[in-house]
């Protein structure tokens, strides 16, 4: 009984702050993700693996009207994003965000790090060179602009 | 991971070391319309679509005509350089700096075997002239017989087959689906196509091959079967690039970033921030500047807007009576409002709706002391004849015409900014007629035609910038835009075009295309012979 009002101890606290902004958690890591991010730069895959793996990314994450997390789309990057148009949610915080997307392969979930201008996406994934057969795992990371 | 690489050598027949040989059937059908593939039964291209890189609405080219088309499929290069323009010859080619991919292919492998198979004979000798074979017949059943035979054997790697049927049966009686005789030729020509499709599966090698197999329209048509060149239904094509390991989808221009050298267009957007979005042209002491006579046309999608945001303007818009002039968003159309020096205004509309997800042209022919008329998609929509003196002034005390904004660049209603996509905005200082409007409206490039008023062009805003914040002015007065705000998007008006054919033909075959080539296409291949999987 006592863990229990513990939980909706936290549970009403967290609510209170969130009325306090008027936006969820979610909802201020949304509002800074949202928006275009392209032009590839600073980009970390395993030693085998070419930069040229991310192509032309182009993200374009959008929120609904009331700013919550809405459709992600991942352009000309069809290695790390299958569809071009997913959804997404966010949890954490602008130095250590975790993306999660719904209706795209392989990738679908990445640690983000953004600030103004820029977004950092990295994650950890198997990889296969399909000419030769060789495959690996290892550590991606992009960094994308603001457009 | 031992038994994850088993299962996956076992899933996909894929073996170590081992390089499938690349091969490529390409299909030029003449005459096939964007929309015949929705309308008419068609299994084969459907089964091809499956696996493929596609567009219904590619950009064929203008002048729309298979001589044309041909040119531009084969030589990867857009009409302004292959330099082909007649319906039924090759007289002002420029191959000799912008040959065919069969003779690329031949000069870089000639270990490739190509063979050519055509209705139209000037194909083999000014096109294909390389080809290791070159075979042409007077009807479609002979080439698809002969192509059938072709591809069943084992002296060809790279195979381009002509049909011509659709434009045959669609110049004489019309391109429409409403006539059972087109639709007929369309669904036997992809009768031919899912036969020669399944010759191909059938090879005895087709275990150790790669193929790849393209289905492309060199033109479209109109429902009258007479060609005007200059309507959607003539420049949209369908193209469908299966196989070659392309990207797997159909290609949606919103969804792709602008392309380098293309028809882009721009959308504006309501930033999320509450900053306004807008384009901005000076105009203090040019003939933009209080016009007493002028036509503004512009192709318009509108997004989600409420209330009555500016769509172009140089007025404030918060009253109707302030000089100068606004187009802006009225219901789910649109109108335009104007008002002289002394207040007398005017608000003329559209009765018909921009907010249904499509481009719309929208255009005001304006004469100070006679007329305003209101178009939308060529077809007059409103007027009213005008009370104005020859001494009345139109001039707004602001020196911008804003995009998305009215003359102050502050509107609130519908704030931040309307938000919607702008393409081939033009200012003309006087009034075009409706004929002429309807002429020239779908052209791009207006200024390199034979446009009657192009000396009264002030401002040409293609939109075609890729990246940057100038929205630069092609009429050549320098009336250059600026773009201000943090929402806006630009993307490629057609997704795909003809010119992409030749450089992904190549890219299958090995061969990496010369920047000094000048190919205007795109490879759709963004992957490269990696994939990316989860772990624990």
């Amino acid at each position: 009984m006592f863990i229990l009002m513990g939980m909706l101890l936290v549970t009403s606290c967290e609510k209170e702050m969130a009325d306090q902004t008027g936006e969820s958690a979610e909802q201020l890591m949304a509002g800074r993700l949202s928006g275009t991010w392209a032009n590839p730069t600073d980009i970390v895959t395993p030693a085998e693996v070419p930069a040229e793996i991310f192509g032309e990314m182009r993200l374009v994450f959008t929120m609904d009207g009331v700013g919550n997390p809405a459709e992600f789309l991942g352009q000309g990057c069809p290695i790390v994003f299958s569809a071009m148009k997913s959804s997404w949610s966010v949890s954490g915080a602008e130095d250590a965000a975790l993306v999660k997307l719904t209706g795209t392969a392989p990738v679908d979930e990445f640690q983000a790090r953004v600030d103004a201008n820029n977004l950092t996406l990295s994650f950890y994934m198997g990889w296969e060179n399909l000419e030769t057969g060789e495959t690996g795992e290892g550590d991606f990371q992009v960094t994308l602009s603001r457009q | 991971m031992f038994w994850f690489l088993v299962i996956q050598i076992i899933g996909t027949g894929f073996s170590f070391g081992q390089t499938k040989t690349k091969k490529i059937l390409v299909i030029g059908v003449d005459g096939m319309i964007h929309s015949a593939i929705d309308y008419a039964t068609t299994p084969g291209m459907d089964r091809l679509i499956a696996d493929a890189s596609y567009s219904m609405e590619g950009y064929g080219g203008v002048p729309a005509n298979a001589t044309t088309g041909w040119s531009t499929l084969l030589t990867g290069v857009s009409v302004d350089k292959h330099g082909v323009r007649d319906a039924n010859s090759f007289t002002g080619h420029h191959l000799d700096q912008y040959p065919s991919l069969v003779k690329r292919i031949k000069n870089i492998n000639p270990s490739i075997r190509v063979a050519s198979v055509v209705r139209d004979q000037a194909i083999n000798t000014v096109l294909n002239g390389d080809a290791d074979i070159r075979l042409n017949h007077g009807s479609d059943v002979e080439v698809f017989e002969k192509a059938k035979e072709v591809l069943a054997g084992q002296a060809a790697d790279a195979v381009v087959v002509q049909f011509s049927s659709p434009k045959e049966i669609g110049s004489t009686s019309g391109y429409q689906l409403r006539q059972a005789e087109y639709v007929l030729a369309i669904q036997q020509v992809d009768a031919y196509i899912a036969q020669l499709h399944n010759v191909v599966k059938e090879r005895s090698t087709y275990a150790e091959e790669s193929w790849a197999v393209f289905v492309v329209s060199t033109h479209g048509g109109t429902e009258t079967g007479r060609s005007a060149n200059s309507t959607p239904e003539e420049i949209k094509v369908p193209l469908i690039f299966s196989g070659a390991e392309l990207d797997n989808k159909e290609l949606v221009a919103t969804a792709m970033p602008a392309k380098e050298n293309a028809d882009n267009f721009l959308t504006i957007n309501k930033a999320t921030t509450g900053d306004r979005t807008f384009g901005r042209i000076p105009i203090a002491g040019t003939a933009l500047q209080g016009m007493d006579k002028f036509t503004i046309e512009m192709w318009i999608k509108a997004g989600a807007n409420s209330s009555d945001p500016v769509i172009m303007g140089d007025k404030d818009w918060d009253s109707g009576g302030n000089s100068g002039f606004v187009i802006c968003r009225s219901g789910s159309s649109w109108k335009i409002n104007f008002a002289n020096d002394k207040r007398a205004r005017y608000d003329i509309g559209s009765s018909k709706s921009i907010e249904d997800g499509k481009w719309h042209h929208i255009a005001v022919s304006f004469d100070k002391t006679r007329e305003c008329v209101v178009y939308q998609d060529g077809e007059r929509v409103g007027s009213a004849e005008l009370s104005y003196k020859a001494g009345d002034s139109m001039t707004s005390p602001f020196n911008y015409i804003h995009l998305a904004q009215d003359g102050t660049g502050t509107y609130g209603g519908g704030a931040p900014n309307w938000a919607g996509s702008f393409n081939e905005v033009r200012i003309w200082t006087t009034v075009l007629s409706e004929e002429t409007l309807k002429k020239y409206m779908y052209l791009p490039d207006v200024e390199k035609t034979d446009h009657p008023y192009l000396q009264f062009l002030n401002l040409y805003l293609k939109m075609d910038e890729v990246r940057g914040n100038q929205l630069a002015d092609h009429s050549g007065k320098g009336n250059h835009a600026e773009l201000v705000g943090p929402a806006s998007e630009r993307h490629p008006y057609y997704p795909i075009g003809l010119t992409d054919v030749a450089i992904n033909v190549l890219g299958h075959l090995g061969i990496r295309a010369d920047g000094a080539w000048g190919l205007d296409g795109n490879s759709l291949k963004s992957n490269l012979p990696f994939r990316l999987f989860k772990v624990n």
